[in-house]
C-alpha cells in the first residue's frame, strides 16, 4: 500500500493530523468568539454592540488568505517592533499557533452571525415565560435561550465547519507541514503532483463526509421537539 | 391579598393604562373583559413586570414592589431578587402558551421549580406529576409541545403554573388561541380550580365564563376601569354607557 505513493503515505497521514488539530482547534476558538460576538451584539452596551459590528463586518469582507498573511507576516513585523521597544530579541511567530488564531478569529465572525441568527429565531414568549416563571436571565439564557437556539444553529454551524475545514488548507502558505504543504513536498519530489492532490482530496472528503453524518446524528437529536 | 394602586403604564408618549386600582382578596376569580387595545393585557402583564409600570404600586400579601427611576429616567423595578420571588408567586398562563419546545412536558412543569424555587429533583418532580394529574396530561410526560394541540398544551402550561404553588394565578386570554372545539377542555380546567378556591386574574373574552365562574367582573376601557362588580350585578345592571354597548354587541 505504502508504496504505491512512494513511501511519503505516512508523510501526508501525518500532516492530515495536523490539519485536523488546526481545524478542531481554530473551531473551539471560533465558537467562544461567536458567542461573545453574538452576545456583545444582541445583549451589550452600544461599545460592545460597535466593537462586535465592526469585528463580524470587516472579516467576512477580508479575504481568508490576506487576512492570513496579514497577522503572520504583519504580526510577525509588529510583535518583532513591539519586541525590540522592550530588548526581547527576535520572535518567531509559530505558523501551528498562528494558523489557529487567524483561522479562529475568521470564523468567528461567521460563527457569531449564525449564532446571532438562531437566537433571534427563539421564540420572544418562550424566554418571556422564562422570567415571569421567576429565572434570572441568566437561567433563562442556560435552559431556554441557549438550548433553544442550538436547533437552529445547527445546519449553519455546519456549513462553516466545513469551509473552515477547507480554509485549513490556507495555513500551509505560512510555511506549517499540514496535509496540503506535505502533498506538495511529495509530488514536487516524486514528480506526480496529480497523484498527491488527488489523494488530499479525497482525504478532505472523508472529513467533510464524517462531519456530515455527525450533522445528520445532531439533526436528529435535536429535532425531535420541534414544530 | 394582591393590590394595586393607581397603576400607569406608558409606552413612549402614549399612555395605556391611566390610573388604575384593584384588590383582590383570597378566592377571588376576577375576570377582567375589554376591547383588544383597551389595555387589559398590559394591566395583566405590569402585575408580574413583565412590562415595568410607569407609576404605582403593586403589593402581594402587604409587600410592595417598588419602582424607581433609572438613570434614563425609564422607571425599573429596584429589586431584581424581589421581582423574581414575587413572580413565583403570581405566574402567568400566556395565550399562546409559551410553553418551552425544546423540554418534554415534564421538564416543562419541573424547570422552573429547579432553578426559581430551587425544589430538590425528586420532589420537583412529585410535585409536577400532582400538577399534570390534576389537568388529565400524566400520559403525554414525555412529549414535546409541538407534539400536543393546543388544548394539550395550554392544560400543560395551566400545570406549570400550579406547581409553583403561587397565590395568585394570572391568565392572559387562556383560550384565545385554540380552536373552537378546544376551549371546553381549557375552560373546563380553570373553572376546576376555582372552584377549588384558586385565586385568579383572567384576562378573557368569554362571556360565558365571566358571568358563570368569575365572582367579579372589571372592564377595562381606554385605559381605566369603568366597570367593577359582581356578574350578577354588572350584566343585568350595567352603570357604563361603555360596558352596556359591549354586551350588547357580544350577544
Amino acid at each position: 500500500m505504502t508504496e504505491i505513493f512512494g513511501g511519503y503515505l505516512p508523510m501526508i497521514l501525518k500532516g492530515m493530523v495536523v490539519t485536523v488539530e488546526v481545524a478542531l482547534l481554530s473551531l473551539i476558538l471560533s465558537l467562544a468568539l461567536g458567542i461573545l460576538a453574538a452576545s456583545a451584539r444582541l445583549y451589550g452596551g452600544p461599545i460592545a454592540k460597535a466593537i462586535a459590528g465592526t469585528y463580524t463586518t470587516v472579516i467576512r469582507g477580508i479575504p481568508d488568505l490576506v487576512l492570513m498573511m496579514l497577522i503572520f507576516f504583519g504580526g510577525q513585523v509588529l510583535v518583532n517592533k513591539v519586541g525590540d521597544k522592550f530588548g526581547w530579541g527576535y520572535i518567531d511567530i509559530d505558523p501551528f499557533i498562528a494558523g489557529i488564531l487567524t483561522i479562529g478569529f475568521i470564523f468567528g465572525a461567521y460563527m457569531g452571525e449564525t449564532f446571532r441568527g438562531a437566537i433571534m429565531a427563539v421564540s420572544k414568549g418562550e424566554i418571556e415565560a422564562g422570567h415571569a416563571y421567576g429565572m434570572t436571565s441568566f437561567q433563562v439564557f442556560t435552559h431556554i435561550t441557549f438550548p433553544g437556539m442550538i436547533r437552529h444553529a445547527i445546519p449553519g454551524f455546519f456549513n462553516n465547519w466545513l469551509v473552515l475545514v477547507k480554509t485549513t488548507a490556507l495555513v500551509s502558505v505560512i510555511g506549517l507541514e499540514d496535509m496540503v504543504f506535505n502533498a506538495k513536498v511529495a509530488g514536487d519530489t516524486l514528480r506526480q503532483p496529480f497523484t498527491f492532490y488527488v489523494l488530499v482530496g479525497v482525504l478532505f472528503l472523508l472529513i467533510t463526509a464524517i462531519s456530515d453524518l455527525a450533522m445528520k446524528w445532531l439533526e436528529r437529536r435535536y429535532k425531535i421537539g420541534g414544530h | 391579598m394582591l393590590q394595586i394602586d393607581n397603576l400607569h403604564k406608558s409606552f413612549g408618549s402614549l399612555e395605556v393604562i391611566k390610573g388604575v386600582s384593584i384588590d383582590a382578596a383570597k378566592g377571588d376569580v376576577i375576570s377582567v373583559l375589554g376591547r383588544s387595545g383597551s389595555g387589559k393585557s398590559t394591566f395583566l402583564r405590569c402585575i408580574n413586570f413583565l412590562e415595568t409600570p410607569t407609576e404605582g404600586t403593586i403589593s402581594l400579601n402587604g409587600e410592595a414592589i417598588t419602582v424607581s427611576p433609572n438613570k434614563k429616567g425609564d422607571s425599573v423595578a429596584s429589586d431584581k431578587a424581589q421581582i423574581r420571588r414575587l413572580r413565583t408567586k403570581m405566574p402567568m398562563v400566556f395565550q399562546q402558551f409559551n410553553l418551552w419546545s425544546h423540554m418534554t412536558v415534564l421538564d416543562n412543569v419541573t424547570i422552573a421549580l429547579k432553578t426559581a424555587l430551587k425544589l430538590p429533583k425528586k420532589e420537583a418532580k412529585q410535585r409536577a406529576e400532582k400538577y399534570l394529574a390534576q389537568v388529565d396530561m400524566m400520559d403525554r410526560l414525555d412529549y414535546y409541545p409541538g407534539q400536543l394541540s393546543g388544548g394539550q398544551m395550554q392544560r400543560v402550561a395551566i400545570a406549570r403554573a400550579l406547581a409553583m404553588e403561587p397565590d395568585i394565578l394570572l391568565f392572559d386570554e387562556p383560550t384565545s388561541a385554540l380552536d373552537p372545539e378546544l376551549v371546553e377542555e381549557v375552560l373546563n380546567v380553570i373553572k376546576k380550580l376555582a372552584e377549588q378556591g384558586l385565586t385568579m386574574l383572567v384576562v378573557t373574552h368569554e362571556m360565558a365564563f365571566a358571568r358563570d365562574v368569575s365572582n367579579r367582573v372589571i372592564f377595562f376601557d381606554d385605559g381605566v376601569i369603568v366597570e367593577d362588580g359582581p356578574p350578577q350585578e354588572v350584566f343585568t345592571n350595567p352603570k357604563s354607557p361603555q360596558f352596556t354597548q359591549f354586551i350588547s354587541k357580544e350577544y
